[in-house]
């Protein structure tokens, strides 16, 4: 888009400057599909004269008379084409090949600044787009878990959370769009909440983080970056079955879940939008014991506007809202969630000179969960409800140098927590924070990346939290990297005012205000193989120190708090690779090792200390149909059970064998931009219901189409 | 009682087995078995307490308990039976409507700690993986040594705090 600006401009010039010109017409369009493509930088580079594509795929461009016209004509997504014009009077056609597969893409999260993937010196892991359509995933959760080192846990409430190389979530963060999400019940984020359908990549950074984001980023960030309004117009409407997965259709339930997908997108002049919108709606049953729903409905929609209001100053809104109900049903008891979340945010960003631009952020989160209990004859058992309400403000001020880029930056934020499960009802906390960065090139080959956040608390003492990254290009396509940083969490409202009798097991849970924050120091360091046009291979070794972690622990018999003692010390290897086997042949795999440890030196117990992944995508050459196989490989591992008795978890049994969870997916154009798509997930039909994996073969399929 | 549970009462179940043994094959519905249902009240409230033979809660003379234990710094629900009045048996393979007969005497145990919490055959099972409290698939035979009856039991939930079970004389 900018490169089209670009030749916009220059075109501009050399038509004012009053050179003899002619024009040459055409259209560039999709050499499988014959669709128009728009935004395609179209140029004459002898003549540095170049225009982009309209909406329709045409163009018009001036040159001056010259025997030898060479065109360029270039696309994100499309293999560059160089045509020589002989016949400069009849209006062109060009076809562009779609390049299938892309070895690069844009990083934004690892330093908050744009830069190409290969280009970051901090180790990022990136789902696409195209691997996230791929994979049939129908959201975040069940996307990343189909990746080695990560794992699904069952959360204490019932939900699932995410266990990434070993770590419990929370000392992940998780970001939406660079903000950080709300909503976390005990702890924890669902990510299934979050449709993949609406995510437009995942970054996925490793290693302490807080330098540039605070707390939570002990471990890692990842960063949700969800469709926001295109270069060009699109609706697409698609609509799946899901069919009940094996197990529970054994107990004689025949329905599984049904979800309708629309999106679209609209650019008017300055102004581009875009809507989205999911709706989930599950039959499950209520006797598979980690679900405490028979109905499950989710509604979430995505509203985004961009305003272009001149050449320096951009605006921007987004809306992110979500609804999601549970009914269940037994002989014993109904219950009853509802959840709702609501993300605004607006934007503006201002490029008040050439090498300076401010960008500043207002976001108001809001999230409500309530939970009922009742017997079927009438006794009230629960009635919870929890709320969360914050606004953060966010500056971000960068400065291009003639050697890299100095980013800095203000935080400050307000949150309150309401619930019957906190004292007094309700609790608050302000935080405010600075941050300095400075991504530099020393020489040409090493690039460093310093950094530094102060986080201060209205609760108790500030955290500081330092980041180097650094980045050694020994060859062309050789690359080493290399991070270290210290991370923090802030001790959350619960684990610091919860107040809660557990009904279940009769004992009582109070919070300890006194908790400190924990802390975590780590370093990450790789080499990377990157073959621009064909594969890319990395190692990575990783380690990271925690000191300060919050358990529970017994104040006497039925009354349990939280104290910091623990240390926790996880060290691993991650081995990744993507080869482009040709145009129409694409395969990526992960495996990971894991050793974590607590701070008497045992294993943290259900740690999946062997993990891998393997992926095969195939496009045909035509586009008539794609299809993809994942597959994920854990290695053997010894289970372990928590003894109450004892309070210590304890080996249970055998070793459980090394499985594999194989899915497939394919797609197939029907008619014209109407696709047909299927696909099987857990094909093996693996499970195990005490450890999981806990749900069997399921089938769907898919009708879609964009326009 | 010594001499009870170890002469009279196998001879008596031998007994009753073995005229179980020459009857027919009966359906549920020919056998015209009588399906008691039970809720228990909140065990969270204090221990609850039942009595089969005269079909009803009964704190003074009972034959099973549901109620919560101390294990460790948590207390668990859990099911205990007197030991003093009953013995157990477990059948893991049948479904509950298609038991007609009891299992032979051999089969019973004195010792019915193994259906409270940890034992080997326990009805309550909490995961703490999923962190969930299930109900045994298994059905549970009672022979109530005072009455020599024998009622065969079903656990069909269990849910914070409230045991359903349902259970049928044979």
């Amino acid at each position: 888009m900018k490169y089209g600006l670009f030749m916009r401009f220059v075109t501009c010039i050399a038509f004012f400057s009053g050179i003899s010109s002619q024009t040459i017409i055409g259209t560039v369009v999709d050499a499988a599909t014959k669709t128009p493509i728009q935004n395609v930088n179209v140029y004459i580079k002898n003549q540095n004269v170049g225009t982009a594509t309209s909406s329709s795929g045409s163009f018009s461009l001036d040159y001056s008379n010259d025997k030898n016209i060479i065109l360029t004509v270039s696309h994100v997504g499309y293999k560059d084409k160089s045509v020589v014009i002989e016949d400069k009077s009849k209006p062109l056609v060009i076809t562009l090949d779609e390049m299938f597969f892309q070895m690069d893409d844009i990083v934004v999260t690892s330093t908050r600044t744009d830069k190409l993937h290969k280009n970051v010196p901090v180790a990022t892991e990136i789902i696409s787009r195209k691997d996230i359509l791929d994979s049939g995933a129908l959201n975040v959760e069940d996307l990343l878990n189909g990746y080695s080192g990560v794992s699904l846990q069952t959360s204490v409430d019932g939900g699932s959370m995410l266990n990434i190389l070993g770590m419990d979530s929370r000392y992940i963060l998780i970001l939406v769009d660079g903000q950080p999400i709300t909503g976390k019940f005990n702890n924890h984020v669902s990510l299934d909440q979050i449709p993949a359908s609406q995510v437009k990549k995942i970054e996925i950074i490793k290693g302490p983080n807080s330098s540039l984001y605070g707390s939570e980023a002990m471990a890692g960030v990842i960063n949700i970056i969800t469709l926001d309004t295109s270069d060009e117009n699109f609706t697409s409407i698609s609509i799946r079955y899901n069919g009940s997965e094996n197990k529970l259709k054994s107990d004689g339930l025949n329905h599984g879940s049904e979800s309708i997908q629309f999106s679209s997108g609209r650019i008017v002049g300055p102004v581009t939008a875009s809507v989205s919108c999911d709706i989930e709606l599950i039959e499950t049953d209520k006797t598979i014991q980690q679900i405490d729903a028979d109905d499950i409905s989710k509604y979430s929609g995505t509203l985004d506007l961009k305003w272009k209001a001149s050449t320096d100053h951009t605006f921007g809104l987004k809306d992110i809202i979500y609804s999601h109900t549970e009914y269940g049903a037994s002989s014993l008891m109904t219950t009853s969630t509802r959840i709702n979340r609501n993300s605004a945010s607006v934007n503006h960003r201002w490029q008040f000179s050439e090498n300076w631009n401010l960008s500043h952020t207002l976001n108001h989160s809001y999230y409500s969960r309530s939970y009922v209990q009742e017997r079927p004859w009438g006794d009230l058992v629960t009635d919870d409800l929890t709320k969360e309400d914050s606004f953060e403000y966010e500056s971000l001020i960068q400065k291009e140098t003639a050697s890299g880029v100095i980013n800095a930056g203000f935080e400050g934020s307000s949150a309150s927590y309401t619930s019957d499960r906190v004292q007094n009802g309700t609790q608050r906390v302000s935080t405010a924070s600075i941050f300095g960065q400075y991504d530099f090139f020393i020489g040409n080959a090493l690039n460093m990346v310093a950094g530094v956040r102060l986080d201060h608390y209205s609760e108790y003492e500030a955290v500081t939290s330092p980041r180097i990254g650094l980045m050694y290009t020994i060859a062309e396509r050789w690359k080493i990297r290399t991070t270290w940083g210290k991370g923090f969490r802030s001790p959350s409202f619960m684990e610091r005012f919860i107040d809660w009798n557990h009904v279940q097991f009769g004992y009582r849970v109070l919070g300890n205000s006194e908790l400190k924050p924990e802390l975590s120091n780590g370093f990450t360091a790789g080499v990377e193989y990157y073959h621009p046009a064909s594969y890319q291979v990395s190692l990575m070794v990783y380690g990271t120190d925690f000191k300060n972690l919050i358990e529970d622990y017994s104040i006497e018999a039925g009354l349990l708090s939280y104290r910091n003692i623990e240390q926790a010390t996880y060290r691993g290897l991650e081995l990744q690779g993507r080869w482009i086997i040709s145009n129409s042949w694409l395969s990526s795999w992960g495996f990971n090792i894991v050793d974590n440890r607590d701070g008497a030196g045992k294993l943290i117990p259900n740690t999946q200390p062997l993990s891998g992944y393997a992926r095969l995508a195939y496009k045909s050459p035509k586009r008539f149909w794609n299809g993809s196989i994942r597959m994920k490989w854990v290695g053997p591992y010894t289970p372990e059970d928590y003894n109450p008795d004892t309070g210590e978890y304890e080996k249970a049994g055998n070793a459980l064998d090394a499985y594999t969870i194989l899915d497939m997916n394919a797609s197939f154009q029907v008619w014209k931009r109407i696709n047909l798509g299927f696909g099987i997930r857990n094909a093996g039909d693996y499970i195990h219901e005490r450890y999981g994996p806990f749900i069997g073969r399921s089938m769907f399929i898919e009708i879609s189409t964009t326009i | 009682m010594n001499l009870i549970t170890k002469i009279i009462i196998p001879s008596l179940l031998v007994l009753i087995t073995a005229c179980e043994n020459n009857d027919d094959k009966l359906t549920p519905a020919e056998t015209g078995l009588t399906v008691i249902d039970v809720i228990t009240s909140d065990v969270d409230d204090g221990a609850y307490y039942y009595n089969f033979t005269s079909a009803s809660e009964d704190s003074s003379a009972w034959h099973l308990s549901a109620q919560n234990i101390a294990v460790g710094n948590y207390f668990m629900p859990s099911i205990i039976l007197d030991s003093t009045k009953v013995m157990v048996a477990v059948d893991t393979v049948n479904a509950f409507s298609d038991i007609t007969a009891g299992p032979s005497s051999s089969s019973y145990s004195t010792s019915t700690g193994i259906v409270g919490y940890g034992g080997s055959q326990e009805v309550l099972n909490y995961s703490f993986t999923t962190h969930t409290v299930s109900a045994s698939a298994s059905t549970y035979f009672i022979y109530v040594l005072t009455t020599h009856k024998v009622y065969k039991i079903f656990f069909e939930e269990y849910s914070e705090g409230v045991v359903k079970f349902k259970y049928a004389e044979l």
